[in-house]
C-alpha cells in the first residue's frame, strides 16, 4: 500500500511538473555574439559642438560599454559644408567646430571605422521647432505608482507636423549632509590582543577637512526612452505628459522624494521626431520593456536608417531635431509634501573610548573595540568628539561626507 | 427455421432410403416453388426447405416415368440446393449434403492428413447474413481451390461497376473488375472474405462460404462521404488506386498499442509522426502541414470545426480517443466540399454508431479516465454514442501538502454524444454535440481556461432514381478562451476571447456513369467574434475595462467536383470552388493611405459601418485538381493541384508561453491568405510482405500570409492593422513513408525534408523583416524522422516503440547589447535565425491483453509506457526578458524526464 502511495506521489509530480516547472531561467551566454556598430546621433538646431555616441555592441554578459575609438566621423549638408568630429575623453565624438542645424538643409552622416567599414545615414533634414510652454510638479495620488511628485510638461504647437515627442531629463539636486563636522580621524597600529577578553589598543590622529563635504549636489538623466505623440488628438497639444514621478516613499534602491528635501532642479529637454526616428526609438523602447502576462513582443532586429556601403550590420538612428528646453527649480514645500527624510539612514553611535575593559566577555561590548571597527571597517565618521569624556560620536559616512554621493561643486545653472 | 436446423442435425445419424417410385409430371412457366407442390402432391412426400432459397425462375419441363430422384436432380443441378430423400420427406439443403457418415475425427481419432476432406459445414454455423455461399458441395470433391466468377454491381442502380478492386485478403490475392463489372479469383475451399474497394464507394467485406466453383454477385453503395471510414488493415491498395495526394487515414482501433504520454491514446499526436504533419514543439497546441501556419487546418469533427483541438497545451487531442471512429487527413488534394483553410483538413468522425447491441470500452490512466457507450434505442433503426472524460488531477493537486501547488489549476473535461437514426432506407439523421473545457495555471497568478462546444446536425438523404444523394449539414461552433491574473498587485483582471461560427451546407452527388461521378453543393458560413475584453477583477484592481469591437462575416461557397475515370488506369478528381467573403458591421474601420504603410501618420480617416453592412468582400476561384496513372496494379503515380483561401487568420505569437492566440477576420486592412500546392507521388504496394512505400513532393506558395512587426502587440490592441504584416511563403518537401501494416511485426518509418520560409518586404524599413529576404518560419524544422514500431510476442503481450527525430525549431536570439538613448538594450539577431538544439525522443510501451476467454464481461488490456526514455531535454523555447534593466534568460521544457504510465482499457 505504501509503494502505491510513492507510484501515486511520483505521478502527481509528473502531472505538476507540466503545470509548474515549465519555466526556468537560464544562464546568460550570447550564442553567437555580433560585434556591430551603434550609432546614436542626434543633430540639433542648438549652436554648439554636437555629439555623436558611437560604440559596438557586446556580449551579453560584459558590463562595460565598448567605444568605437578613431573613427572618421563627417556630417556633411547640402550647402557644402561639412563638420568633423573628434573624440573627447570619453570618447563621445564631438563636432570640432560649433554648429547647428538649420530648416530645409539636408543633412548626412558618414562615419569610416578603422577597420575600415564604412557607413552612411540618409538625408535628414531639421525638424518643426517647437517649445515647452509649461514644466511644472505637483503632487499626485496616481492610480498606479501611487502617491508622489510628478512632474509634468505641457506644449501646443501650431505647427501641424510637430506631432512626435521625444524628452530627456537631467535632474539634479541638492544633499545637505545631516551631520557636519570640520575634523576627521584616523585610527592606526591596532593592536588586538590574542585573548578576545583583554583590551585593544590603537593610535589616533585628528585632522581637518580640507573640503566642503557638507553640501553637494548630484544629477541622473533618465534611463528609459520617453515618448509622445499628439497624433491621435484632436490638436497638436502635448498637455500634461508626465515626465519624471517621484514615489512618496520607494523601497530601497529606488530615488523617492527624499531627494526635494533640500532643493531640487529639473530640465527637460524636447525633440520633434520625424515618424521613422519616432517609430526607431519606440521599437527599440518597447523590446526592452519587461513582458505582461498576457503577450510578449515580437523580437527582432530593428533596422535603423544607417547603412553600410561595406555590408556591416548597424544599429542606430541619425536625426536631426529640433531641440526646446526648459529648466525649472522647486523644494519640497512648493508641492506641499512634508519635509523628506534624508537620502539615507543615518546610523548614529556615540562610543566611550575608555570602555575597554574584559573585551565582549561580560556581556557589555567593548566601545574602543567597536569604534575602531566601526571607523576602520564600516566607514563610520566622526561627527562629534567631546575631549572631556573621551566620547566619539560616529555616523555612516554618507551622512556626514556627501562628496561620496554627489559633488561639492555647485553647478553653474543652479539658483538658489 | 429452427425446425430445418434440428432436422438436418438428426439426419446426420440416419441413413437415407432412397424412393423408387415412378411419375410423370409436366410443368410449365412454374415457380419452384410451384414445382415442389406438385411433386408434394404426386409423392406423398413432405417437402422441408426454406422459401428464401427458391428462386423464382420460370420452369417448363416435362418429365416421364421418372424417379423423384431423376426430377430432383434435374431441376436442382443448376441451383445450390441438395437434397435427401428420407422416410417420405424431401428435404432441402442450401449448399450442404447432408452427410450420412460422420467426418472423419469426430469421435476424436487420429485426423488422417493424406488429403484434406471437405468439411461437413453446418447451417448455423455462417448465421451471418452477409454470407454467400458459392458452389454445390460435391461428396466427391477433394479439389481445395474453385474459380469464383463474379459481377460486381451498384446497390442502387444495379448497373456494374468497373476498376473495383477485388481483395481476399487472408490469401492475399487481388484482381480488380474488367469494364462489365466481372472478375474472377481462385479461391480455397471453406470461408473467405472477399473485400470490394473502389474510391467513392463505400467498401463491402462479403464474406463467402466456397464449396465449389461459382459465381458471386457483390453490389456496393456509394460512399455517402467521399471517403468513409477505412481501417489501417483493410486500406490495401488504397494508397495506390485513389486520386488523392497528400491523403492519410488513420483507425483509432489501430493505434491502441503505439506508446502515449500520460496513458492517453492521441490519433492527433500519431499524426505528427507521419511526415509533412508537425507541431511547433512538444505541448504545442498548433499543427503545422507542409509547412503551413498553425492556423490553417480544418478541424472537422463530424463536420463541426473545431477551433482548438488540443487539451492542455497540445498535451492532449480534444477528442476523446473512444468517442474517436477515424480521422483522415488531407494535405494535398483538399476535396471541393471543404474550404476556408489553406494547408489541411483534419476530418475526425466519431464512432460509427451501434444498431445492434450495447456495447462500451474506457480507459482508466494516471490523469485521466474516459469511457464510452453505445447502445441501440430502436434495434436497426436508431442508436446513441455516448463519451466522456476527465481528469482528476485537480482533485490530486488539492490533496497536496505542498502550499504552493495547492492552488495551481489543471484540468480539462470532454464529452459527446451522438444520435443516429434511420428513418427509412433513404434517409437518416444524425446528430452530435460535442463540449470540451481546459482550465490550468502556468504561472502561479495566472489561470487560462478555454472551451469548445460544437453542435452538428446530418441529414441523408437518396432520391428515388438512386443516382442522386443528398447531405444536409448544419453546424455551430464556439471557441472561447479567459485569462484569470490574480497576483498580489493592483492589476487583477480578466480576459476574455470568443467565436461562433454557423454554418449551413448542402452536399450532393450525382452518380452521372461509370466515368463520371459528381460532388457539388453549396454552403454558407457566419463568424462572430469578439476579439478580446478585460476587466478588472477584484475591488483593488485599478485596470481600465476595455472591449475591442466586434467583427463579424459571411463566408459562402459553392462547389463541383467530378470523379472522372478516363481509363483504367488514369482516373481524374477535378474540383472547382468559388468561395467569397464579405466583412460585415458593425464596426469601424481605419483607413490608411494608399500603397503606404499602416501607421498613426497614414490614417487618413475611419470609416463607422452598421449592422450588416458589407465592409469588405473578397472572393476567389480555387482550383482542386488531381489525376492518378496506374502504372501496374501495384505501383501509381500520382499527381495534384490544390489552391485555397482562407478568410480567418489567428493572431499566435509563437514566442510567448500563453496559449492567448486570438482569431481575427479578414476586413478592409487585412486580405485573405491564399496559397497554391503542387504535389506529386509515387506509390508502390508489396504486397507479399504487407509493405507501402511512397515518396511524395511538394511546393507551396502562400500569399498575404500573415505576420507581425517587431515589437508587435496582438493583444487588446485597437489598431492591431498596423502591427500587421502580410508577406509571401514558400514551403517545398520531400516526403517519404514506408508502412508495415500485418504481422508480427509492423509500423511504420516516415521521413521528411522540408522547408518553410516567409518573406516580409516594405518600402519603409522598419516594416522589413530581415531586410525584406526569405527567412525559415517559426516552424520550419527541415529534418523530420519518426518511427513507430510494435511488435506482437505472443497473442497477449506486445511491444511498441516511437523515435522521433527534428531538427529544431528556429528562434531569434540576443546576440549582444548595446547601450542607446541612456540605457541599456539587446540586440536580437535578424528575425529565425538561429535555432533551438534538435529535437528527439524515444519512447517504449508495453501492452499486456487480458486472457482471450470468450464468455467474459469485458474483453481488457494494460498498457504501460515510458515517455521520453532518454530522458532528453529537450527545449521548448528560449526567450529573454528585460526585468529592471537586467537581461534575463528563461528556458522552458517539457517532460525532461522519462515518464513512466500505466493505464488500464476495458472493452465491453
Amino acid at each position: 500500500m505504501n509503494g502505491l502511495k510513492l507510484t501515486y506521489r511520483y505521478l502527481l509530480i509528473i502531472t505538476l511538473l507540466i503545470t509548474i516547472s515549465c519555466r526556468e531561467e537560464i544562464e546568460l551566454e550570447t550564442a553567437t555574439f555580433e560585434s556591430v556598430l551603434v550609432v546614436e546621433a542626434t543633430i540639433t538646431n542648438e549652436l554648439k559642438h554636437q555629439e555623436i555616441k558611437i560604440s559596438r555592441t557586446s556580449v551579453l554578459e560584459e558590463t562595460d560599454q565598448i567605444i568605437e575609438n578613431n573613427a572618421d566621423v563627417t556630417v556633411v549638408d547640402n550647402t557644402g559644408n561639412s563638420f568633423n568630429f573628434s573624440q573627447n575623453t570619453e570618447g563621445v565624438y564631438i563636432s570640432n567646430d560649433l554648429f547647428e542645424a538649420l530648416p530645409n538643409v539636408e543633412y548626412t552622416l558618414e562615419i569610416n571605422t578603422i577597420n575600415g567599414a564604412t557607413y552612411s545615414a540618409n538625408q535628414q533634414t531639421l525638424t518643426p521647432i517647437s517649445q515647452i510652454d509649461n514644466l511644472y510638479a505637483e503632487f499626485v495620488n496616481d492610480d498606479v505608482k501611487g502617491p508622489g511628485v510628478q512632474i509634468f510638461v505641457d506644449s501646443e504647437n501650431n505647427n501641424p507636423n510637430t506631432q512626435y515627442f521625444r524628452y530627456e531629463f537631467e535632474e539634479t539636486y541638492k544633499i545637505v549632509a545631516p551631520h557636519d563636522y570640520p575634523v576627521g580621524v584616523n585610527f592606526y597600529n591596532y593592536e588586538p590582543n590574542p585573548s578576545l577578553c583583554k583590551p585593544v589598543y590603537y593610535d589616533i590622529e585628528f585632522f581637518d577637512k580640507t573640503q566642503e563635504e557638507s553640501i553637494c549636489y548630484s544629477s541622473s538623466r533618465n534611463t528609459e526612452i520617453i515618448q509622445a505623440s499628439s497624433i491621435n488628438l484632436s490638436q497638436n497639444t502635448i498637455s500634461r505628459f508626465p515626465i519624471r514621478f517621484l514615489p512618496e516613499d520607494a523601497l530601497d534602491d529606488v530615488i523617492d522624494t527624499s531627494i526635494l528635501r533640500d532643493r531640487y532642479s529639473i530640465k527637460v529637454k524636447q525633440y520633434i521626431q520625424n515618424f521613422q526616428a519616432y517609430t526607431y526609438y519606440k521599437l527599440v523602447a518597447s523590446l526592452g520593456n519587461t513582458e505582461s502576462v498576457l503577450s510578449q513582443n515580437q523580437p527582432g532586429f530593428v533596422v535603423g536608417n544607417l547603412n553600410s556601403l561595406t555590408n556591416n550590420k548597424v544599429v542606430g538612428f541619425f536625426e536631426v531635431a529640433s531641440v526646446t528646453e526648459q529648466r525649472i527649480f522647486f523644494n519640497f514645500n512648493d508641492v506641499n509634501i512634508p519635509y523628506p527624510r534624508y537620502l539615507y539612514e543615518c546610523d548614529y553611535r556615540e562610543l566611550d573610548y575608555n570602555d575597554n575593559s574584559n573585551g565582549d566577555c561580560d556581556g557589555d561590548p567593548n566601545d574602543r573595540n567597536l569604534l575602531y571597527i566601526y571607523v576602520t571597517g564600516e566607514n563610520y565618521k566622526l561627527v562629534n568628539y567631546l575631549p572631556a569624556t573621551v566620547i566619539y560620536s560616529i555616523a555612516k559616512e554618507e551622512c556626514v561626507n556627501c562628496t561620496t554621493i554627489g559633488t561639492n561643486i555647485q553647478p553653474d545653472f543652479w539658483i538658489e | 427455421m429452427k425446425k430445418i436446423t434440428l432436422l438436418a442435425f438428426m439426419l446426420l445419424f440416419v441413413l437415407f432410403i432412397q424412393a423408387q417410385e415412378k411419375l410423370t409430371v409436366s410443368f410449365k412457366d412454374a415457380s419452384l416453388k410451384e414445382v415442389i407442390n406438385t411433386l408434394e402432391d404426386k409423392t406423398n412426400h413432405s417437402f422441408f426447405y426454406m422459401e428464401n432459397w427458391l428462386d423464382e425462375n420460370k420452369i417448363t419441363k416435362t418429365y416421364t416415368n421418372a424417379t423423384l430422384e431423376t426430377i430432383l436432380d434435374d431441376l436442382l443441378k443448376e441451383r445450390s440446393i441438395n437434397y435427401t430423400v428420407f422416410e417420405g420427406k424431401v428435404i432441402l439443403t442450401n449448399n450442404s449434403v447432408v452427410y450420412t457418415t460422420l467426418p472423419e475425427g469426430f469421435f476424436g481419432e487420429e485426423e488422417k492428413t493424406i488429403l484434406k476432406e471437405n468439411e461437413a459445414v453446418f447451417y448455423n454455423e455462417y448465421k451471418n447474413q452477409n454470407l454467400t455461399t458459392i458452389g454445390k458441395q460435391n461428396i466427391n470433391s477433394k479439389a481445395q481451390e474453385f474459380t469464383i466468377t463474379g459481377l460486381l454491381l451498384n446497390e442502387k442502380t444495379r448497373a456494374p461497376i468497373q476498376g473495383v478492386a477485388i481483395i481476399a485478403d487472408e490469401i492475399g490475392k487481388n484482381t480488380t473488375t474488367d469494364a462489365k463489372g466481372r472478375f474472377s479469383i481462385v479461391l480455397p475451399i471453406g470461408k473467405n472474405t472477399l473485400e470490394a474497394r473502389l474510391l467513392g464507394y463505400q467498401g463491402i467485406n462479403k464474406e463467402v462460404l466456397v464449396y465449389g466453383d461459382g459465381f458471386v454477385k457483390i453490389a456496393i453503395i456509394e460512399a455517402a462521404e467521399t471517403l468513409g471510414e477505412v481501417f489501417l488493415e483493410s486500406t490495401a491498395n488504397n494508397n495506390i488506386k485513389e486520386a488523392v495526394v497528400g491523403v492519410i487515414k488513420l483507425d483509432i482501433e489501430g493505434l491502441k498499442t503505439i506508446p502515449v504520454v500520460l496513458g492517453e491514446r492521441d490519433i492527433l499526436k500519431v499524426a505528427t509522426t507521419l511526415p509533412g504533419i508537425s507541431t511547433a514543439g512538444e505541448g504545442s497546441a498548433g499543427f503545422n502541414v507542409r509547412g503551413g501556419r498553425s492556423d490553417q487546418n480544418l478541424f472537422l469533427l463530424d463536420d463541426a470545426v473545431m477551433y482548438n483541438p488540443s487539451h492542455f497545451l497540445g498535451f492532449f487531442s480534444a477528442v476523446n480517443p473512444f468517442a474517436t471512429g477515424s480521422l483522415d487527413i488531407y494535405k494535398a488534394s483538399i476535396p471541393a466540399e471543404f474550404g476556408g483553410r489553406l494547408s489541411s483538413v483534419f476530418d475526425i468522425k466519431s464512432k460509427e454508431p451501434n444498431y445492434e447491441k450495447f456495447s462500451g470500452e474506457g480507459a482508466i490512466g494516471p490523469i485521466t479516465g474516459s469511457l464510452s457507450v453505445q447502445t441501440p434505442i430502436k434495434k436497426g433503426v436508431s442508436s446513441i454514442t455516448a463519451a466522456g472524460r476527465a481528469t482528476y488531477s485537480n482533485w490530486i493537486l488539492r490533496s497536496l501538502d505542498e502550499e504552493t501547488l495547492k492552488n495551481s489549476e489543471a484540468s480539462f473535461y470532454d464529452g459527446l454524444v451522438k444520435y443516429n437514426h434511420k428513418i427509412d432506407s433513404s434517409n437518416a439523421i444524425q446528430a452530435t454535440g460535442y463540449y470540451s473545457k481546459d482550465k490550468f495555471s502556468i504561472t502561479s497568478d495566472s489561470t487560462f481556461n478555454y472551451s469548445n462546444a460544437l453542435a452538428s446536425l446530418k441529414w441523408n438523404h437518396t432520391f428515388k432514381n438512386k443516382k442522386h444523394k443528398s447531405e444536409l449539414i448544419a453546424v455551430s461552433t464556439q471557441y472561447k478562451y479567459g485569462v484569470d491574473y490574480e497576483a498580489q498587485s493592483n492589476s487583477n483582471f480578466n480576459f476574455d476571447f470568443k467565436i461562433n461560427e454557423t454554418q449551413l451546407k448542402l452536399n450532393l452527388k450525382y452518380l452521372h456513369s461509370d466515368k463520371h461521378k459528381f460532388d457539388y453543393g453549396i454552403s454558407t458560413k457566419l463568424y462572430q467574434v469578439e476579439p478580446g475584453n478585460i476587466d478588472p477583477y477584484g475591488d483593488q484592481s485599478i485596470i481600465t475595462p476595455l472591449s475591442i469591437d466586434k467583427e463579424k462575416g459571411l463566408e459562402s461557397a459553392i462547389f463541383v467536383s467530378d470523379l472522372y475515370e478516363f481509363n483504367d488506369r488514369l482516373l481524374f478528381n477535378v474540383g472547382l470552388r468559388y468561395s467569397s467573403f464579405t466583412a460585415l458591421g458593425p464596426g469601424t474601420q481605419n483607413v490608411y493611405e494608399d500603397g503606404q504603410p499602416k501607421n498613426e501618420a497614414t490614417l487618413t480617416s475611419v470609416n463607422t459601418y452598421d449592422n450588416n453592412e458589407s465592409i469588405k468582400s473578397y472572393g476567389g476561384l480555387e482550383y482542386r485538381a488531381s489525376l492518378r496513372y496506374l502504372i501496374s496494379p501495384t505501383l501509381s503515380f500520382k499527381a495534384s493541384y490544390n489552391k485555397t483561401f482562407q478568410y480567418l487568420h489567428l493572431l499566435s505569437n509563437n514566442t510567448t508561453i500563453s496559449p492567448t492566440d486570438t482569431w481575427k477576420l479578414s476586413d478592409l486592412n487585412t486580405k485573405p491568405q491564399s496559397a497554391n500546392q503542387y504535389s506529386i507521388g509515387l506509390y508502390k504496394n508489396f504486397e507479399e510482405k504487407d509493405i507501402e512505400v511512397s515518396i511524395e513532393a511538394y511546393y507551396k506558395k502562400m500569399q498575404d500570409i500573415l505576420d507581425y512587426k517587431i515589437g508587435a502587440e496582438l493583444i487588446l490592441n485597437e489598431t492591431l492593422e498596423q502591427e500587421l504584416l502580410q508577406g509571401e511563403g514558400k514551403a517545398y518537401g520531400v516526403e517519404f513513408l514506408i508502412k508495415k501494416k500485418k504481422g508480427p511485426l509492423n509500423g511504420w518509418i516516415g521521413y521528411s525534408y522540408s522547408r518553410s520560409k516567409l518573406k516580409l518586404n516594405s518600402d519603409i524599413p522598419q516594416e522589413q523583416v530581415n531586410n525584406g529576404a526569405f527567412f525559415p518560419a517559426n516552424y520550419d524544422k527541415p529534418h523530420d524522422f519518426s518511427l513507430v514500431a510494435n511488435y506482437r510476442i505472443t497473442k497477449r503481450y506486445s511491444v511498441s516503440t516511437n523515435f522521433l527525430y527534428q531538427t529544431g525549431r528556429p528562434i531569434t536570439y540576443p546576440v549582444g547589447k548595446y547601450t542607446f538613448a541612456g540605457s541599456e538594450q539587446v540586440l536580437y539577431s535578424d528575425r529565425n535565425q538561429f535555432r533551438i538544439p534538435d529535437y528527439y525522443r524515444l519512447d517504449i510501451g508495453f501492452n499486456i491483453e487480458a486472457s482471450h476467454k470468450k464468455e467474459k464481461l469485458a474483453h481488457s488490456f494494460w498498457n504501460i509506457s515510458v515517455y521520453n526514455v532518454l530522458g532528453r531535454n529537450n527545449p521548448y523555447s528560449v526567450f529573454f526578458e528585460n526585468n529592471e534593466g537586467k537581461i534575463q534568460a528563461y528556458k522552458t521544457s517539457i517532460f525532461a524526464i522519462p515518464v513512466p504510465t500505466i493505464t488500464y482499457n476495458f472493452k465491453f
